[in-house]
């Protein structure tokens, strides 16, 4: 039986990436409506 | 503002639960035999991709019911659904290729299925701008509708063109009438995580939409919105 | 608002500013000569030996019918834009949907135009057998004309009044003009590598799809960009 392929860098690079993006726009929104209330 | 508490509350936990997504699919699922550890950037990669084209198809729904009812809450779920589906199609085109570039030896090809992801950035793209360029809030809730009514048209379109051009992309695994040729534990994690997205999805757009309704009180009265003061 | 009168009044619209466009022929003569400057900068830079003519010719001239398209469309509402034209036109006791018929077959007349001097310089210049297949090489192209052309006549109403309306356009119409755009450059390359018509027929049917369906939709959200 062939070995797995040893690719693991790219699965931790997407994870990365992926969770950068969605905390980042979450973070955004956050800090968009806190702007927005503070006058 | 309540709006905004329960869409932050909501994303609160969408968050939460994403960790246990990512936990579950990068200890507790197999890895595959023949893609190894990258094939798990595929319970990320879809649950995007779907809620990519959905988001879309419902600022084409929004739209069109804008244009009949003139209702400006069908106006800011529009503007809201665009903004969050953008964020999502980032997710698609950043995870796709690199899942691409291990398993087919490059990062970016023309098939059918990752083209079809960019143009639905493109469309998006073209809305928030369109959106971003229209002073009049009522004349830019007609526009906006317009576009998002056509984009919505084309996504039909760009449906068939997969069908018409196979190619390099993985065929659908799971959503095919027969039952899905993927092992349990791994239908598990991917159910897990469309079902997470979809609550980021849902907390996501209730915070935009409660920001568009703060921007617009802000304007009418008069101390101006948080930079560009989009509905 | 009966049929006759609509093609009526629709042609009365297009013939407004095809009279203007060939009292003036600035954008006409600009566009032919892109088109002969494209076509001979591509022939002076390739080696024949390394690219073929057949995989450049298809490529070369929808970039060029492309180009003449999206200028066209950019001009489409400019000229109401002088003298509060646009109000006249829509006091005008015409329906909406005459304005957009009007401006779309003018649009197609310019591009048209283009397309009908570029065919024959790319099989002058390219070498590549176009008369073999001109039925359905002319018909891929006016197909995938129409397709781009209405959805840019419908946007151009729209971006003409916003700030960077020139660039606006292209890229809001990007995803609409590269999907018929890929059908037909697809459908090109095919025909004039003399393959048979039922090889390209799935492309030509996709194209007479996405033109139906396009245009009616134009029509109906057509005053939506135009009512205040």
């Amino acid at each position: 039986m062939q070995d797995v392929p040893q690719n693991g860098g790219y699965m931790i690079a997407a994870y990365v990436v992926a969770a950068v993006i969605i905390v980042g726009y979450a973070l955004s929104l956050y800090l968009r409506a806190r702007r927005s209330l503070r006058p | 503002m309540r709006m905004l508490r329960v869409g932050r509350w909501i994303t609160g936990i969408a968050l939460l639960l994403l960790v246990g997504v990512y936990i579950r699919a990068l200890v507790f699922t197999p890895v595959e035999r023949l893609q190894g550890l990258a094939q798990k950037i595929y319970y990320l990669h879809v649950p995007a991709a779907i809620w990519t084209e959905t988001a879309i198809v419902l600022v084409g729904l929004a739209s069109a019911f804008y244009l009949f009812l003139k209702d400006p809450r069908l106006d800011r779920f529009a503007a809201a659904s665009a903004e969050v589906g953008i964020v999502f199609a980032g997710v698609v085109l950043t995870t796709g290729p690199i899942w691409g570039k291990p398993i087919w030896g490059t990062w970016w090809t023309w098939d059918a299925r990752l083209t079809s992801m960019l143009f639905l950035f493109l469309l998006y793209v073209g809305y928030l701008l369109l959106r971003s360029a229209v002073g009049d809030p009522a004349t830019r809730a007609r526009y906006a509708a317009v576009l998002g009514i056509c984009g919505m048209c084309l996504v039909p379109f760009i449906h068939f063109s997969v069908y018409l051009f196979p190619t390099l992309h993985p065929m659908p695994i799971m959503m095919k009438p027969s039952p899905p040729s993927m092992p349990g534990s791994m239908v598990v994690t991917s159910l897990f995580s469309v079902g997470v997205f979809t609550l980021l999805y849902v907390g996501f757009v209730v915070q935009r939409y409660a920001l568009s309704y703060l921007g617009e009180q802000l304007e009418a009265s008069g101390e101006g919105g948080s930079g560009k003061g989009d509905g | 608002m009966r049929s006759p009168d609509l093609l009526r009044h629709a042609w009365a619209v297009a013939s407004k500013d095809l009279l203007v466009e060939f009292r003036s022929r600035t954008a006409i003569v600009s566009v032919a000569v892109f088109v002969v400057l494209v076509f001979v900068v591509f022939q002076f830079g390739h080696d024949p030996t390394a690219v073929s003519n057949f995989d450049l010719a298809p490529s070369i001239l929808w970039v060029t019918f492309t180009f003449a398209a999206i200028l066209a469309l950019n001009r489409a509402f400019q000229l109401e834009l002088e003298n509060q034209a646009l109000e006249g036109l829509l006091l005008a006791p015409i329906g909406r949907g005459s304005i957009y018929l009007g401006k779309l077959i003018a649009n197609l007349a310019f591009v048209a135009t283009i397309e009908l001097i570029g065919l024959p310089l790319l099989a002058l210049f390219f070498n590549v057998p176009v008369l073999p297949c001109l039925g359905p090489l002319a018909a891929t192209i006016a197909l995938a004309t129409v397709g781009f052309v209405a959805v840019g006549t419908l946007f151009s109403a729209m971006t003409v009044r916003t700030r960077f309306a020139e660039l606006l356009l292209p890229v809001l119409l990007l995803p609409f003009m590269i999907l018929p755009l890929w059908w037909a450059v697809l459908a090109t390359g095919r025909l004039l590598a003399s393959r048979p018509l039922s090889e390209v027929a799935g492309w030509l049917n996709m194209l007479a799809v996405y033109d139906v369906v396009f245009v009616t939709i134009a029509l109906l959200l057509f005053p939506a960009t135009v009512n205040e």
